[in-house]
């Protein structure tokens, strides 16, 4: 055994016969072995001391500074992506409310039209679709409009009536196109 | 010496070609649409455009071509805009025999009171009032007043008419309504007179030249129909 060889099997705290010899034999490496055993018994009795325990509560303290200050690195990060998805819901909704809101009338008309007069269940469908498909902006706004007639102030004013049925008659005039309302309780104005 | 001057030609010739397109400005007089939304259009074209809405002009600057391009454009888009009038009748249809008759319905009204009597079975069709109502496309419009002869007062708007392009065009009213109120002798705890009202409310897609009726029945808590004529003509 040569002393590399040794010193590599002191470093690994490893032992056998021809280290034994070896150490024998050679004086700087049982001086190293020597060392290292010091060392060893010096680190053995620090972990005995309070020392570790302060050195922990330190290393517990930055730990915990770290993790905060991770908490508010993903804080941020979160609120951010909050407040990108709530933009990005935004964009979405705001034409899609956009286009409910000043969706035309004569549109719906149009498409109310198309559905077949024939059969009071069709005609009472489509009402119900229509007024499905109603926005709450047009209903908001229709109330605004309601509370701002000039005729309110004298009146009391009747609950908000229910969307009449509107059928189209046919007529052998073309420039003529009759349209009649079926409130939902007939005569009940 | 051929040479060279075959060079020098050459060498003017790819100059030439790869000279920047002379940029230009112009000032462009917009007298009826919105400038700025004239402004926002014309960038389409390349150029940038400027806007003034007090001095109603706009300003655009980019290369001949462009600007000859947006200067067309404003042509077709700065039109007058047009108005919309609403000659609005409302009628009364009665069951009662003894009204018997028309009363007060105007002549431009006849084909339509003929087509009434054809559907329904009321005796009687009296103009209780008539009006018309002007306003700009597509923007709203509402008058109100008293019915004649009678102690109802009558309201009446729309949220939009818009006229559609093509033959023949066809105003679009949205959000109409007519509101009739007739005072009754009752009164509320605030001892203020309890109103009975009828409303008629609907949207119309009226082309030129029709009438578009839009009735009720059944209101004021009588027998009677609630009929509401409406033509529509484009103004210039």
């Amino acid at each position: 055994m040569n002393c590399q060889e040794c010193e590599r099997l002191l470093a690994a705290d490893e032992t056998s016969a021809g280290l034994d010899r070896h150490l024998a034999e050679c004086v700087e490496c049982r001086e190293l072995a020597a060392d290292l055993r010091a060392n060893a018994e010096a680190f053995r009795e620090m972990t005995a001391m309070p020392m570790p325990s302060v050195r922990g509560a330190v290393l517990g303290q930055v730990r915990a500074r770290e993790t905060r200050r991770q908490v508010a690195r993903w804080g941020w990060a979160l609120a951010a992506a909050a407040a990108m998805l709530m933009v990005f819901v935004a964009t979405r909704q705001a034409p899609e409310v956009q286009r409910q809101a000043t969706r035309s009338p004569a549109l719906q008309e149009e498409q109310r039209r198309a559905t077949p007069l024939a059969g009071s269940e069709k005609r009472l469908a489509a009402q119900q679709n229509r007024q499905a498909t109603r926005s709450p902006a047009l209903l908001i706004a229709r109330e605004m409009r309601q509370q701002a007639s000039p005729l309110a102030g004298s009146e009391k004013r009747a609950p908000a009536p229910q969307e009449p049925l509107k059928v189209k008659m046919l007529t052998s005039d073309p420039d003529v196109v009759i349209y009649w309302l079926i409130e939902p309780k007939e005569g009940s104005e | 010496m051929r040479r060279i001057i075959w060079t020098l030609l050459m060498t003017a010739a790819l100059a030439a070609a790869q000279a920047p397109e002379k940029v230009v400005q112009k000032i462009i007089e917009v007298r009826h649409a919105d400038p700025d939304r004239v402004a926002n259009a014309l960038r389409i074209f390349g150029v940038t455009a400027a806007s003034d809405r007090n001095l109603h002009m706009v300003s655009v600057r980019g290369t001949a071509e462009s600007v000859a391009a947006a200067e067309d454009a404003v042509k077709k888009l700065d039109i007058a805009p047009v108005n919309v009038e609403l000659a609005v009748y409302l009628l009364n249809g009665s069951p009662d025999a003894k009204q018997g008759g028309d009363e007060g319905i105007p002549t431009e009204l006849a084909s339509t009171v003929k087509q009434l009597r054809t559907l329904f079975t009321y005796k009687g069709y009296r103009l209780t009032e008539s009006f018309v109502l002007r306003g700009r496309d597509g923007a709203g419009a509402n008058t109100s007043g008293s019915i004649p002869n009678a102690n109802q007062t009558y309201e009446f708007r729309y949220r939009s008419a818009s006229v559609s392009a093509g033959s023949p065009r066809v105003v679009h009213v949205d959000d109409m309504m007519l509101l009739v109120s007739t005072p009754t002798r009752a009164v509320d705890k605030d001892n203020q007179i309890i109103y009975r009202r009828a409303q008629i409310g609907t949207n119309l897609d009226a082309a030129e030249g029709q009438k578009i009726v839009v009735g009720k029945s059944n209101t004021n808590g009588t027998d009677d129909a609630m009929i509401l004529v409406v033509t529509a003509k484009i103004v210039q």
